[in-house]
């Protein structure tokens, strides 16, 4: 049965729908208290982000004269608030859709899903680590009047503030390996095939990186209050600044809430040479893994040459935050159309 | 050899030398580098669970699983007694079977599982017929909102069904996700 057939059978599985449209309400009047000026920028655009893991979905489409255009969807709307934030605007967000496909249809993942995005001119990722906290608190307080939640039978405790954990500390505590050595490829190579890990020579850092924290150091995050994990190593981090001029760590956090990954935030990489020197490797790495190729967006370059002061954004994953303050395990409950039900079943 | 686009519930494949059930699996995709399939694995002989996330593209060796058909019999406190083909009675512990008793009757089918002769899992259909045992009776009015009620199932099940369904009829259900199908 389609989701939409079941809220007919089954009135009370409607207000899932009117709970999510309370939530994305509650967001706007959060920012909109805080001066944040909404904006809207394109799905639609013609050059997405270059990630060389994520697979923006392309497409072709006509003008009057039969002209066609190649264009894709976003797979977040970075650039173009980038570009808004060269233009002028200091403080800005916006709810909106974006595309990732080579995606399951599974519990975590639809095609298409809700993005917000926050900018705050003049702050740097712990002052976006501070909204980030504030939103949950103020999301759950309003929803529930008090200030923790159950997910899975799991009370989570929002009271401020939250847990902060830099990956270097999480990753000597749970798996015993000491970040700053993982610079050196081979080294990181020898602790992770000592650790009984099946590897090839081919793994990269981030491939070592990720089989360690998903194996040890998620798994043992506390589940009893959201946790910021902070100060990724460089290498996780294309779009981030780094620390120092010749540090290993960028300013990067993710936000966990009961288990899942909800948010990612910056302060923001804002040198033009810099973010057009990690744009072209990673424009290499998609060449070396077969992935579609995208031209370098040079209007973001320039936005970035204009000079924007230091800038502190996120992505927060709307549906993922939705299912957690409703206390929902699969997207496709969530959802009143999920593309599994459309595409997959 | 399987790769983890092939995963499914239930298999059996071989982790560090030892044999482990699916029990539950998940893409995840870290933002940086490649995807990883995170698994809920269940240990073929000890019974214990595990979660262990893999890189998207390691193989692995699956284990060949035996199945016969049996019909169930009935569940004491320790264990769930079946009959296979030869008539013969075999019992199984209810930690093996205790998500499955609400969907059995007796003479329901089902699959017993075996590794290297060893039984290890029982496979009920996705989709099974129950009888309603006991239905309240639909409240005139009720019809055009659709709403659902809850009745009981010969099994005992309790489980929600759409207001037009009375006392004595058969339904379909899935195992899967405990829900409502359709009418039989």
């Amino acid at each position: 049965m389609k989701n939409w057939e079941k809220y007919r059978l089954n009135p009370s599985l409607s207000k899932i729908q009117i709970q999510r449209a309370k939530i994305k309400d509650l967001i706007r009047e959060f920012f909109k208290k805080r001066g944040f000026l909404e904006v809207e920028t394109p799905i639609l655009v013609k050059y997405p982000g270059m990630e060389p893991y994520l697979s923006p979905i392309s497409l072709k489409f006509r003008d009057e004269k039969n002209k066609t255009y190649k264009g894709f969807l976003i797979t977040s709307p970075e650039y173009s608030l980038k570009k808004m934030l060269a233009a002028g605007f200091e403080k800005i967000f916006e709810i909106t859709k974006a595309f990732r496909q080579e995606e399951s249809f599974g519990p975590l993942h639809n095609s298409e899903f809700t993005i917000l995005e926050w900018y705050r001119m003049k702050a740097d990722y712990f002052d976006i680590m501070k909204d980030t906290e504030e939103l949950i608190y103020f999301l759950v307080k309003k929803l529930y009047k008090r200030d923790y939640f159950y997910y899975q039978n799991q009370k989570i405790d929002v009271s401020l503030p939250f847990q902060r954990i830099s990956l270097k500390e999480a990753f000597l505590k749970f798996s015993g390996i000491n970040l700053d050595k993982t610079k050196d490829i081979n080294y990181f190579y020898k602790l992770v095939k000592e650790k009984g890990y099946e590897i090839s020579k081919k793994e990269d850092q981030n491939d070592l990186f990720s089989l360690i924290f998903l194996n040890e150091i998620e798994p043992n995050l506390d589940k009893s209050k959201p946790v910021f994990l902070y100060d990724y190593p460089l290498y996780q981090g294309a779009l981030a600044k780094r620390k120092s001029k010749k540090s290993f760590y960028v300013e990067r956090f993710e936000l966990f809430i009961g288990g899942l990954e909800i948010a990612n935030a910056f302060s923001e990489l804002l040198d033009y040479k810099e973010q057009l020197k990690r744009l072209k490797e990673e424009q290499k790495l998609r060449k070396k893994l077969k992935k579609e190729f995208i031209e370098i967006d040079k209007g973001f370059i320039d936005a970035l040459k204009l000079g924007i002061p230091p800038t502190g954004g996120i992505a927060l994953g709307v549906d993922r935050l939705e299912m957690l303050l409703l206390d929902i395990k699969d997207i496709n409950e969530l959802l009143p159309f999920p593309a599994k039900q459309m595409f997959h079943d | 050899m399987v790769s983890t686009s092939e995963f499914e519930k239930g298999m059996v494949i071989e982790v560090d030398n030892e044999p482990y059930l699916i029990l539950d699996y998940q893409f995840v995709k870290p933002g940086k580098g490649t995807a990883f399939v995170r698994t809920t694995l269940k240990h073929v002989k000890t019974g214990k669970v595990i979660e262990k996330s893999f890189r998207s593209q390691e193989r692995f060796e699956e284990m060949d699983l035996d199945y016969k058909k049996a019909t169930y019999l009935y569940s004491d406190r320790q264990n769930s007694v079946f009959l296979d083909q030869n008539n013969q009675r075999i019992s199984i512990p209810r930690s093996l079977t205790e998500s499955k008793i609400p969907y059995l009757k007796e003479k329901s089918e089902v699959q017993l599982v075996y590794l290297e002769d060893e039984l290890i899992d029982v496979k009920i259909p996705i989709k099974i017929k129950l009888k309603v045992v006991e239905a309240p009776p639909a409240i005139k009015g009720d019809t055009v909102t659709g709403a659902t009620k809850t009745v009981t199932l010969e099994t005992g099940l309790k489980i929600n069904v759409p207001i037009f369904i009375k006392e004595g009829e058969e339904i379909i259900i899935n195992t899967e996700t405990g829900e409502y199908v359709e009418r039989a």
